[in-house]
C-alpha cells in the first residue's frame, strides 16, 4: 500500500449568511458538507466541479488557510486542526498552494526575488546570500531568467506570473502542492507550457498535487485519480480511466458529455442537464442532485445516498 | 458580391491610437459569411477577434478607428452608412451577443423593460404589446416563468439565465446575422451545453447566420461550418471545419490544436507553442507568428506572406505551407516548443 500523505475525513465548512442587522435566524451556506478523500504520496488527485461547488473552499480548508467547521485533515498522520499555531507554521513548509489568478496572489509592490524568497526568510532557512542564489536557481528552473529577480510582477505576462507562483510554492521544497485552477486564466498555448512544467517538477521532486480545475480534459491529462464535486459534496471518486471510461454517477456522465470535443467528425448524443446549480443555502433534500438528475426516482428525493466503494476504489454517491 | 453571401468583409483595418503608439488590432482581415452558416473565429487573447466584431457593428471606442476596408452586408457597405442608417441595421438585421451579460445588460432596468425597448424602437409597438412580445421571447429561449422574469433585474438572474436574456434580446428584431462574442466563456460546462444547444436550435429554426467568436477549439468543432484562425490582428488560416481539424496547415493552427489536452491522452508531454503572445508593439517585422514558429526561416522574419488559396477552399498565410504539407507537419519531431 502506498503511503497516504493526506487524509481528509468528513470535512465541513459552513459560512453564516448575514440576513441583515435585525435578523435573528442565521442561515448557513454549506460550502463543503462532509467530504472525505485521501491523497497518496506522489500522485495527482484531480478535483472537478462547476463554480460554487466548493472546490476552492476545499483547497483552503485542507491547508487550514481557512478554518473548517468540523472534520479532520491528517497530513502524514497528524491532524492539522489539532496543531498549535507554532506547530502548524513548521508544517506549512511542506504544504504549499498555487492560486488561480497570479495577478491577485502576487504582491505588486514586492520584487519577484522577495516574493519567491519570502518563505525562506520566514522559516529562517537561508542567509541573504544563499537566499538570492536559491531564488535565481528557482527562477531558472521554472523557465524564467535569473537576472529577473529584481523585477516586479507587472513586468511579466500572465503565463510568466504563474511561473513565479510556482517558483514560490517550490521554494520551501514542499511535499504537497494544492493547485487551485492554476491555468484557467491563461491562453491555451500558454496553458500547455505551464502544465508541462508542473508535470516535470512533479517527476523531479516527487511532488503530490491536489489539482483543482473545472476543465475536465485538463484534469484527465494531469491526474492519476479524479474526484467529482457537486454542491459541497463528492459524488464520485475513482482512478482516472475509471471515471472517464466508466462514469457511474449521472452528474459525472452529464459533465463529461458537456465538454466540447475538438473533433468535428465526432457525433454524439449530449446529456443536457436542465436547470441550474441550486443555492447552497437551501440545498435540495435527499440527494442534492435530484433536481437536475435525468434519472431521479422517489428515493432520491427523500434519502441522501452514501458515498460507497463499488469495488476497485471506485466511490459513488448514488442510489442507483 | 456572391448571392449566397450575407456578409463580406474585405481588408478590414482597425487601429487604436494609444499613448505608446498605433495598435493595429485588426490588420487587413477578409472573410465572408454565407446565409444560414456559422462562421467560427478562433484565436487567443489579443488576436483581434472581438475588435473584428465590434468593427463590423461599428461599436468601437473613441480611441479606435476603421482606417480601411469594406463591410458589405447584403450588398451595401456598412462603413459608408450614416449613423441613422446604421441604427436601423444594428439590432434589426445584425445583432450581437456579448461575453459577459452582466456588463451588457443595464443593471438598473427591469429585464422586461430592456427587452420591450427593442420592440418599441425597431417595430414601433406600444409598451403593452412590446412587453407581451418580450414575454413570448423569454419563453422561446427557455426561461421558466417568463412573466415573473419581466419584473426582475439582471442581478437576480444566474449567469446562464442572463445569457438567455441576451440571446432573447439579440433575437428580438428577427435579425439575419448574429455575432456572438465568447457567449459561453463565463459559464459552467453544463450551462454552456444548454446555451450552445439553444443557439443551434434557434439558428436552424430561423435560418440565421452566425459569427461565433471563441478561444475554445472544442466549441468551434461542434458549432462552426467554417473557421478563421486569427493571430495578432490577421487571418492566419481559414477552412471548412472538418478540413481545419484534419489538415491544418499553418504552424500556429497546428500548435493550437496540439495544445488541447483532450487529443493527447498520453501523459508524456503536452505539445505547446513556444514563447509568449507578443505585445502589439513587439511584433516581428515579417510574419507576425515568426518569433514563435518552429519552422520560421530567414524570409519569414523579413517579409509577410499573403493569404493564399490551397485546395478545398483553405486559405493560408504562411511562406512554407507547401513545403510543410509535403513533409507532413505535426508528425514526429515537429512543433516541440517549451
Amino acid at each position: 500500500m502506498e503511503m497516504c500523505l493526506l487524509e481528509v475525513e468528513n470535512l465541513k465548512k459552513h459560512f453564516a449568511v448575514d440576513k441583515g442587522l435585525f435578523s435573528s435566524s442565521q442561515q448557513k451556506v454549506k460550502a463543503i458538507d462532509g467530504i472525505s478523500f485521501t491523497l497518496r504520496q506522489g500522485e495527482t488527485l484531480g478535483l472537478v466541479g462547476e463554480s460554487g461547488c466548493g472546490k476552492s473552499t476545499t483547497a483552503l480548508t485542507v491547508l487550514r488557510l481557512l478554518e473548517a467547521t468540523t472534520g479532520e485533515v491528517k497530513f502524514k498522520g497528524q491532524d492539522i486542526y489539532k496543531l498549535t499555531k507554532k506547530e502548524l507554521k513548521a508544517l506549512r513548509k511542506e504544504m504549499q498552494i498555487i492560486f488561480q489568478d497570479p495577478d491577485a496572489s502576487l504582491n505588486p509592490r514586492q520584487t519577484v526575488g522577495d516574493i519567491i524568497g519570502e518563505g525562506l526568510k520566514i522559516h529562517n532557512l537561508a542567509s541573504k546570500e544563499t537566499r538570492e542564489a536559491k531564488v535565481k536557481e528557482l527562477l531558472n528552473r521554472v523557465g524564467l531568467k535569473s537576472e529577473q529577480f529584481l523585477n516586479y510582477p507587472h513586468e511579466f505576462s500572465g503565463g510568466q506570473r504563474q511561473r513565479i507562483g510556482i517558483a514560490r510554492a517550490l521554494a520551501l521544497e514542499p511535499e504537497l502542492i494544492v493547485c487551485d485552477e492554476p491555468v484557467s486564466s491563461l491562453d491555451v498555448s500558454i496553458q500547455a507550457q505551464i502544465i508541462n512544467l508542473m508535470l516535470d517538477l512533479q517527476k523531479e521532486f516527487g511532488l503530490t498535487y491536489l489539482f483543482i480545475a473545472h476543465n475536465l480534459n485538463l484534469v484527465r491529462y494531469v491526474s492519476h485519480r479524479v474526484a467529482v464535486m457537486y454542491l459541497g459534496k463528492l459524488v464520485e471518486l475513482a482512478a482516472k480511466e475509471e471515471i472517464y471510461n466508466n462514469p457511474q454517477h449521472p452528474y459525472t456522465r452529464a459533465l463529461l458529455s458537456a465538454i466540447p470535443i475538438a473533433d468535428p467528425t465526432v457525433d454524439r448524443e449530449k446529456i443536457i442537464l436542465e436547470g441550474e446549480l441550486p443555492s447552497p443555502i437551501n440545498p435540495p433534500l435527499g440527494c442534492n442532485f435530484h433536481t437536475r438528475c435525468p434519472e431521479t426516482r422517489e428515493i432520491c428525493r427523500q434519502e441522501e445516498p452514501n458515498f460507497i466503494n463499488r469495488g476497485a476504489e471506485h466511490w459513488v454517491a448514488c442510489h442507483f | 458580391m456572391s448571392k449566397t453571401n450575407i456578409l463580406e468583409v474585405n481588408n478590414l483595418q482597425t487601429h487604436f491610437y494609444t499613448k505608446e503608439g498605433i495598435v493595429k488590432a485588426v490588420d487587413g482581415v477578409s472573410f465572408e459569411v454565407k446565409a444560414g452558416e456559422t462562421l467560427g473565429i478562433v484565436g487567443e487573447s489579443g488576436s483581434g477577434k472581438s475588435v473584428t466584431a465590434t468593427s463590423i457593428m461599428q461599436l468601437l471606442p473613441a480611441s479606435a478607428e476603421i482606417v480601411a476596408g469594406e463591410v458589405d452586408f447584403k450588398g451595401s457597405n456598412l462603413l459608408s452608412k450614416s449613423k441613422a442608417e446604421l441604427q436601423k441595421i444594428r439590432g434589426n438585421e445584425i445583432s450581437m451577443i456579448f461575453q459577459e451579460p452582466m456588463t451588457a445588460l443595464n443593471p438598473v432596468y427591469k429585464i422586461g423593460n430592456q427587452l420591450a425597448e427593442v420592440f418599441q424602437l425597431h417595430q414601433q409597438l406600444n409598451k403593452k404589446r412590446a412587453l407581451k412580445e418580450a414575454k413570448d421571447l423569454l419563453a422561446k429561449v427557455g426561461i421558466p416563468s417568463p412573466q415573473e422574469r419581466l419584473e426582475e433585474y439582471p442581478h437576480q438572474l444566474s449567469g446562464g439565465m442572463r445569457q438567455r436574456v441576451m440571446i432573447a434580446m439579440a433575437l428580438a428584431a428577427e435579425p439575419q446575422l448574429i455575432i456572438a462574442d465568447e457567449p459561453t466563456t463565463a459559464l459552467d460546462v453544463t450551462i454552456q451545453a444548454q446555451i450552445l444547444d439553444l443557439l443551434q436550435n434557434l439558428q436552424s429554426k430561423f435560418g440565421l447566420s452566425l459569427i461565433f467568436i471563441t478561444h475554445d477549439l472544442g466549441i468551434i468543432a461542434e458549432i462552426a461550418d467554417r473557421v478563421i484562425v486569427m493571430y495578432a490582428g490577421q487571418v492566419m488560416e481559414s477552412a471548412a471545419v472538418e478540413t481545419l481539424f484534419e489538415e491544418a496547415k499553418h504552424p500556429y493552427t497546428q500548435g493550437l490544436i496540439d495544445s488541447i489536452p483532450s487529443l493527447n491522452y498520453s501523459r508524456e508531454s503536452l505539445v505547446s507553442i513556444k514563447g509568449v503572445i507578443p505585445d502589439f508593439f513587439e511584433l516581428p517585422a515579417g510574419c507576425k507568428f515568426s518569433n514563435r514558429c518552429d519552422y520560421a526561416i530567414k524570409k519569414c522574419f523579413q517579409e509577410e506572406a499573403k493569404l493564399e488559396l490551397a485546395n478545398k477552399g483553405q486559405l493560408l498565410k504562411c511562406w512554407r505551407w507547401r513545403e510543410l504539407e509535403r513533409k507532413g507537419l505535426g508528425d514526429g519531431d515537429v512543433l516541440t516548443g517549451s
